[in-house]
Order: structure tokens, then C-alpha cells, then sequence
């Protein structure tokens, strides 16, 4: 099974697709209406401040938003607590005529959202308070247009180091445990926890690829093994073995890994035994062949082209850290995806590149990431890479499948 | 037509890339940093005011039984978690496995129990096996985690050769009051720090600061709220985001209406337009709105009545002896400002420079900047109260926003803490410091720094 298969073009009759569209608003609209995030709060500070104000039949409501809610989340919040005063049998009136005249005021501190409610009967004014989650807009973004195409693998909120694709699961490289997935969707059918006596590197990296029924990790001077059936396990042991840079394999490329950083060595293995290059991040072969080139982002911040390894035909300056190939069928057929700028605080993007005479040339517009992308690594045979971002406001880590699509 | 856009796109693309693209984080290197305040103690229990210079210090050479996370949340430190009897008196602590403090010595309950053994609100002791410790609280405390997060909680190890830590940084060289160089914790338990060492300079005034920082001898330097304009608008690189610094004005003691009709007297929108220059926000609470929600509720107004009965009895008072620091820019003109007002309503102010006006004796009122100090409100409440000497029985108790807003409130009644304004700790911060995040609390997370070197 291929992850590409989730994102496949639709290709309707523009009429159809029109239709479409109408029904599929249509349809959020219904289930917005019926499944509001405001309803249970609206229902909640109302049970709460009709308690203390003795339940008055009549009330007037004011709100005053400091949480800056959009207006149509302002609408919908207006209606639910609207709803709520009527469910708890208040009629709402103008001022001059209510028992109580309740101020609610949409506020926001640094966990979450707050609600304060004051409630005035006559001299006497009561404070109620409630603290909630923000569950983010109701109402829905526009959609923007990329021609790189993302899909969602997993999200949760444990760290996702890498993920390897087998028999309709997921196999994913946490940070603590080793879990397996179903694609569907779900909590973990299994998972396995990884021992490891040192302390992890601050910025982790790992990678896992799958072989059959069974599966190889390797994390800073830890390699894994483990079986995925009959019964699932997991063998641990320090090693100082090579990463392999696309897929195992005695002759395939691979590099060593710094026991206790966040980068390769540059001491080169495998396929590739014998050569150096500087200490590096990330590499990519824009390629099947044994002349392919090479893009090997260092950790001096320069990303070098090669062919051989004697010298970089090329030193192009902060081309991302993160780098991987995508193999498509769009211009040269292979691209270079890179990572852009986010310390956690601002949404980081994607881009293709390919490699021209030499030169990096963008050919994709940038995929906006809301988070910072954590992991970029590509398929084993590069149909797609997996980026990992690191969601900073859900606190949640999200994998997804990258693939180029040819056409805007 | 199409082409040209292309191509427009490919050369925008690469020169946003080469301006701004992201690198994963890279070891080494030193960073370079200059702070204003002198510090003479790196033991967090030594002395009684927490200052923000000695917490930022405390936060990179300690760790706490627990952390406050950005969101406000209690989360495991060298403790991995922890479990309250029904009442909340009894609170268990189990501590991390394999913790050492910098020279060696394994982490074990007997370090936190003698730590802890001398505070009268709970009485502590070990638990079941060697990482277990118990804490048995004389009353209810509702939310100690949160409190034991605090700076004044770090866990320490004090012998011969000083006090050491588990922190991410270790003391490799040390002049009180002057300088700090810090190495990186190579065995700590969330992964070392990305920098080599941190060289911290201490005592330089701003304007010193500002001409080291332009040279391109330092990192980061502390301004105050007028270059913090100046540089901004220059496009200079400037950190000023979080409101984590509480201006208040701390009686030691003084007749109850006299504080009451300072408090009154206050005219903080003015203060903040016209001396702060906009900077921070007007405080009437004592933890910022961005912190709790609910500081909209506070409000520095007093009723007509009251306020003409103490105007009355302010005839009869003594002038008013207001000891500000010299250091900090703004202060002199914010303590002349409030002389003003409180001529308005018929008490005498008379105000004058002290370097360190929390030992001053001769003031009845002192001007200060006081650290927030946590991203939580029961913990920073704790910290406004211990540094004003206020009583924290409400407030230990206190569950849920309702009781905290209570409790702030019974704090802020006998206005012996008077809030004036919530400010920044603005820093300045050359080109070459990446993944640089201030805490909102006002911490700076150098575990988490890399710096650039040049290519």
C-alpha cells in the first residue's frame, strides 16, 4: 500500500465538483450547528452563576469579547448562551426590565480561555469564573492552494521521531517506546519501550524501517530490533552502527550518527565506505543511479551538492537543515524538499527545489506548516517524505506524507 | 508572462531562504551575556528577595522537584510525579532515577528532606524507599507542586565548595557580584545544553551594556523600556514581549488608612501614558491579565466616601519617606510621579534614590520591581506574597480561578502591596543567538539557545 493513495486527484466534472461543494458546506454547516464547542461552557457558567443569583426568571445579557474571538465565533457563543438562559428557564430581557443583569466577559490567560460572569441584583454583585481549553475557531479557514500535497499519518502527543509503513500499520519511533498503528486510525495496538541508560540528546533524532515482519531502529548510539508478528518485541543495544541514509542494506548509502548530538559525523558508510564530508544534517540523492547527485545539508549551515565525494560541486548557503529527496513525475522527476524557518513561535514551511545547472530553483509555491516541522526523512524508495511537525499551541505532534503534485 | 513568474518566484524563494532559513540546533559555542544586577549569592535560599537576576540564574544551574510549562502547568522535574491525600495535606513526591547533582553525588530524598525540614508550614520527611519524599503540610495546600516549582525550591547540594545543582549549567568559575562562567551539564537528564558555556557579566550599567552589545562583544543585555523604543524602531533585535514584572509599591509597615489612600491616590493611567511611555500595561491586580484572565476585574478606583473620610484623616499623617532604586530608568520619574498624587489627596511623599531599598530602614514605602517569577498564578502569587511578606494561608488553599481571585484579593486588602503597572524585562539580543524563547514568566531558556558561527 502506497501513502499516495489518499491523494489522489479527484477528477469530477467541474459542475459535479460545484455540487459537490454546495452539499459538503451544506452539510458543516448542519453539524456545526449541532455540535458547537460553546454549548457546554454556555450551559456550564450559566448553571453556575443562575446558583449563586438564586435563579432569576428574567435576565438581560451583555458580552464583551477580550478573547478576540472571531465574530462568528462571537455569533455562535451569543447563541449558546442565549440557549442556556432559556434552558435554565431566564427569559432574556432588556436591562431596565431584568431580576439580574449578567455580564459576561470572553477572556483568555495563558492556559486556555476564561469566562467571568458578573451578575448584578440590585447593590449586590456576584463573580463567577470559569476556566476552559481553547478548542480553536469554530468556523472554518479558507482553503489555500499548494502543489505540494501533504496527508495525515498520525497525530498524537507523545514525540514522533520517524514512521515506517507495513501491512496496513504504522510503525513509529517515539522518543520512550516503539508503538505500531493501524493506518485507520486509533490508539496504539502495540508498542514496546525502549531502555536506554543515558539521557537523550535534546533535539532526538531516530529513524525505523520495516522488513517484513520485522523492524530495525536506530537512535544516538542505540540500535533496536523487534518483530512485529507473531508477538511484538523489541531488543535494544548500544551500537555505534552506521544510519542507513535511504534503506538498509550492506550496499546501500549510510552514515554514522554523533552519539550525543543531533547530526551525523560526515564519516560515510555503506555504499558510500570511505568518504567524508563535513558533519551534516541531513542527505539526499536526487536519484536511483550510482552517479546520482547528492545534497548534503551541513551542520554549518551550508548545503553541498555531490556527485564523488572528493570535492562539493557546489556550496549553496542556508538551504534548510532539513532536506530530503521526492521522487514524482513532475519536471526533472526528482526534487529537493526543504524545510524553512520556525523556532517554534511561527509557522515553518516546506518547499521543492530542484537542482539546475547547479543551482538551487524553487518549483513549488511554500507549504505554510502551522508548527515546526521536527523530522523530515524521505521514503525508502522517496515516493514521499515524512515530516514530523511539532504543533507548539495543540502541544502535538503530527506526521504526514509528502508528495509533489505535477499542475497548480 | 508565466515564465517571468516563475522565475520571480524561483529568485524571491532563495533570497526569503537565504535570509531566514531554519537549521536544526548546533552545539557549541559560548554565549556572551551582560546583566545589570550584581548578584552575590547563587543560592537561591540565601537572602530574602528572589530578584529577577538571581531566579534566571537559579532556573539555568538548579532543578526543582517540579516546572511550570508556558501554558501555566505543573510538570515533572526531579520529581516524576506525585499524589495528595484526599484533604491535601500529605503530599508524596517519587523522584527521578539516575539524577547526580554536578559533582557526582546521586540525587536521593534525603537531599530534599534536609532542604525542606525547616519551614514551618509542613514538615518533611522520607518516604517509603530511598525516592520517595513526604511532605506533611500543617494546612491544606492545595496546589504545593505548583508551589515547590518556584525558584526559591531548587534543590541544591551546599558543601564546602559552594552550592551546585542538576541544572543544565554548572558553575565553572565564579566572582559574586561580577562574573559567571557556566559549562554545560553534559549528564543532564533532559539531554545537555546546546552551548559549550554561557560567560555572564555582572553589575555593567545599560549604558555600558549598550556600548559592549554595539561593538559585538555580548549576546544578550538588558535595556530598559526607553532604548527598548529606540532599538526596536532601528530594527534591532529586542525581546520585550511578556508582562512578567510586577512595579508595586511594599509598606514594611505603616498605618493601614495611610496605604489605603496612597493606593487611592494612584493615578496609574497617567503614570503608565505619560512616564512609561506605554510600555507594559496599568496594574491594579498583582498578576497580569495575559496570566490569569480575570485582572479586568480589579479595579484602582475607591468609593467617594471612603475616599473623603481618609483624606480627613490624612491631615494628621506624617509625610511618607519612598525609597526607589537608582538603577532601574524609569523609577525616579514613576515615585516623583506618585509624590504628585498623593499631594492631590493631602499626604506628603518624599522620595529618594536607594540602591537597595528593600534593606533600607529609614523608607515607610518602597518602590519596586518584583518578578512574577512562574507562568502559573497559584505559584506567582506565592512568590508576590513571600517577597512582600504577606500571608499565604488563603492562598495556599485556594482551588480554582474563583479562590484565586479571591485569595489576590484578600492579599491586595490591606494595601501593604500596591500595584502600579506590569512591565517587561526587555533583553536585546545579537543576530547570532538562535532559538532564543523567553519564558512568559521572564526566564531564559539558554539550555535551549545555540548561537551561529560565522560560515
Amino acid at each position: 500500500m502506497r501513502y499516495t493513495r489518499l491523494l489522489r486527484t479527484m477528477s469530477l466534472p467541474t459542475s459535479r465538483r460545484v455540487a459537490l461543494l454546495l452539499l459538503v458546506l451544506v452539510a458543516c454547516s448542519h453539524a456545526q450547528t449541532d455540535t458547537s464547542p460553546w454549548t457546554a461552557p454556555a450551559n456550564e457558567i450559566v448553571e453556575l452563576l443562575m446558583g449563586k443569583a438564586g435563579s432569576p426568571t428574567s435576565v438581560s445579557l451583555e458580552i464583551e469579547n477580550r478573547a478576540l474571538h472571531s465574530p462568528a465565533d462571537q455569533g455562535l457563543i451569543r447563541k449558546a448562551l442565549d440557549e442556556a438562559f432559556r434552558e435554565a428557564g431566564a427569559k432574556m430581557v432588556r436591562a431596565d426590565a431584568a431580576q439580574a443583569d449578567v455580564k459576561i466577559t470572553l477572556s483568555r490567560n495563558v492556559s486556555g480561555l476564561v469566562w467571568i460572569a458578573q451578575v448584578k441584583q440590585g447593590t449586590t454583585e456576584q463573580v463567577t469564573i470559569l476556566t476552559l481549553p481553547d478548542p480553536g475557531s469554530a468556523t472554518p479557514a479558507p482553503a489555500a492552494l499548494f502543489r505540494l500535497e501533504r496527508a495525515l499519518l498520525l497525530e498524537r502527543e507523545e514525540p514522533i521521531l520517524d514512521i515506517a509503513a507495513t501491512n496496513g500499520h504504522l510503525v513509529v519511533l517515539g522518543s520512550r517506546q516503539v508503538a505500531v498503528y493501524r493506518r485507520e486510525g486509533g490508539s496504539a495496538v502495540a508498542s514496546a519501550l525502549i531502555p536506554s541508560e543515558r539521557p537523550w540528546p535534546r533535539d532526538l533524532r531516530g529513524r525505523i524501517f520495516t522488513a517484513g515482519d520485522t523492524f530495525t531502529a536506530y537512535l544516538p548510539a542505540l540500535r533496536c530490533e523487534g518483530m512485529l508478528r507473531p508477538n511484538f518485541n523489541l531488543r535494544c543495544a548500544e551500537s555505534d552502527d552506521p544510519w542507513p541514509l535511504l534503506r538498509p542494506g550492506a550496499n546501500e548509502p549510510a552514515a554514522f550518527y554523533a552519539a550525543a548530538r543531533n547530526h551525523f559525523t560526515g564519516v560515510l558508510s555503506g555504499s558510500l565506505a570511505g568518504r567524508t564530508v563535513p558533519l551534516f544534517f541531513a542527505a539526499a540523492r536526487l536519484g536511483e543511479s550510482e552517479n546520482a547527485m547528492w545534497a548534503i545539508s551541513g551542520a554549518d549551515g551550508n548545503t553541498r551538492l555531490y556527485t564523488r565525494f572528493d570535492q562539493p560541486l557546489r556550496t549553496v548557503p542556508s538551504l534548510g537543515s532539513d532536506i530530503a529527496a521526492l521522487r514524482s513525475s513532475c519536471g526533472a522527476g526528482w526534487q529537493l524538499l526543504v524545510t524553512g524557518e520556525s523556532d517554534g513561535t511561527s509557522p515553518d514551511m516546506l518547499q521543492a527545489f530542484e537542482i539546475r545547472n547547479r543551482e538551487a530553483t524553487a518549483v513549488s509555491e511554500k507549504m505554510v506548516i502551522n508548527g515546526a516541522v521536527k523530522a523530515l526523512w524521505p521514503a525508502p524508495d522517496s515516493a514521499y517524505a515524512l515530516a514530523v511537525v511539532r504543533d507548539a499551541g495543540k502541544e502535538s505532534y503530527a506526521a504526514y506524507s509528502i508528495t509533489l503534485a505535477c499542475g497548480r | 508572462m508565466r515564465r517571468t513568474a516563475l522565475r520571480w518566484l524561483a529568485v524571491v524563494s532563495l533570497l526569503a531562504l537565504a535570509a531566514s532559513a531554519e537549521e536544526r540546533p548546533r552545539y557549541g559555542g559560548t554565549l556572551r551575556v551582560q546583566l545589570r544586577e550584581p548578584v552575590y549569592s547563587l543560592d537561591p535560599a540565601d537572602g530574602k528577595d528572589l530578584t529577577l537576576a538571581r531566579q534566571r540564574l537559579a532556573f539555568l544551574l538548579f532543578d526543582r522537584l517540579t516546572k511550570i510549562d508556558d501554558k501555566g502547568r505543573v510538570q515533572p522535574q526531579l520529581a516524576v510525579s506525585w499524589s495528595p491525600d484526599t484533604e491535601r495535606r500529605v503530599w508524596r513526591f517519587y523522584l527521578r532515577g539516575g539524577v547526580t547533582f554536578h559533582d557526582g553525588t546521586a540525587l536521593a530524598s534525603a537531599h530534599v528532606v534536609s532542604l525542606f525540614a525547616n519551614d514551618p508550614r509542613w514538615q518533611v520527611r522520607a518516604g517509603n524507599g530511598t525516592q520517595v519524599v513526604v511532605f506533611e503540610c500543617a494546612n491544606p495546600i492545595a496546589d504545593l507542586p505548583a508551589v515547590l516549582a518556584g525558584a526559591r525550591y531548587s534543590i541544591v547540594l551546599r558543601g564546602a565548595e559552594g552550592v551546585q545543582g542538576t541544572g543544565p549549567f554548572k558553575i565553572a568559575a565564579w566572582q559574586p557580584g561580577r562574573q559567571l562562567s557556566l559549562a554545560a551539564n553534559l549528564d543532564h537528564f533532559e539531554g545537555r545544553p546546546y552551548l559549550d558555556a554561557v560567560e555572564i557579566v555582572m553589575g555593567s550599567t545599560l549604558r555600558e551594556q549598550l556600548i559592549d552589545m554595539r561593538l559585538g562583544a555580548d549576546d544578550i543585555v538588558e535595556v530598559d523600556l526607553e532604548q527598548t523604543r529606540r532599538l526596536s524602531a532601528a530594527s534591532q533585535r529586542v525581546d520585550a514581549a511578556a508582562h512578567n514584572r510586577l512595579l508595586a509599591l511594599v509598606f514594611p509597615s505603616g498605618a493601614p488608612a495611610t496605604r489605603e489612600l496612597l493606593r487611592a491616590s494612584l493615578d496609574r493611567d497617567s503614570i503608565h501614558a505619560a512616564i512609561l511611555r506605554r510600555s507594559g500595561a496599568p496594574a491594579a491586580s498583582l498578576l497580569p491579565q495575559w496570566l490569569t484572565g480575570y485582572s479586568l476585574l480589579f479595579s484602582g478606583a475607591t468609593d467617594p466616601a471612603r475616599l473623603q473620610k481618609l483624606k480627613t484623616d490624612a491631615a494628621k499623617a506624617k509625610p511618607l519617606y519612598l525609597a526607589y532604586d537608582p538603577s532601574e530608568p524609569a523609577l525616579k520619574a514613576v515615585a516623583e510621579r506618585i509624590a504628585v498624587n498623593a499631594r492631590d489627596v493631602g499626604l506628603t511623599v518624599q522620595v529618594f534614590a536607594e540602591k537597595n531599598p528593600a534593606a533600607n530602614t529609614r523608607a515607610d514605602v518602597l518602590l519596586v520591581t518584583l518578578p512574577l517569577g512562574s507562568a502559573n498564578p497559584t505559584q506567582a502569587l506565592v512568590q508576590l506574597a513571600e517577597a512582600a511578606r504577606l500571608e499565604q494561608a488563603e492562598l495556599l488553599a485556594a482551588t480554582g480561578s474563583e479562590a484565586l481571585y479571591a485569595a489576590e484579593q484578600a492579599l491586595l486588602a490591606d494595601s501593604r502591596l500596591i500595584p502600579v503597572a506590569h512591565l517587561p524585562a526587555p533583553a536585546w539580543l545579537s543576530t547570532r543567538v538562535r532559538n532564543w524563547k523567553l519564558a512568559p514568566d521572564g526566564r531564559w531558556k539558554l539550555e535551549e539557545v545555540w548561537v551561529e558561527s560565522n560560515k
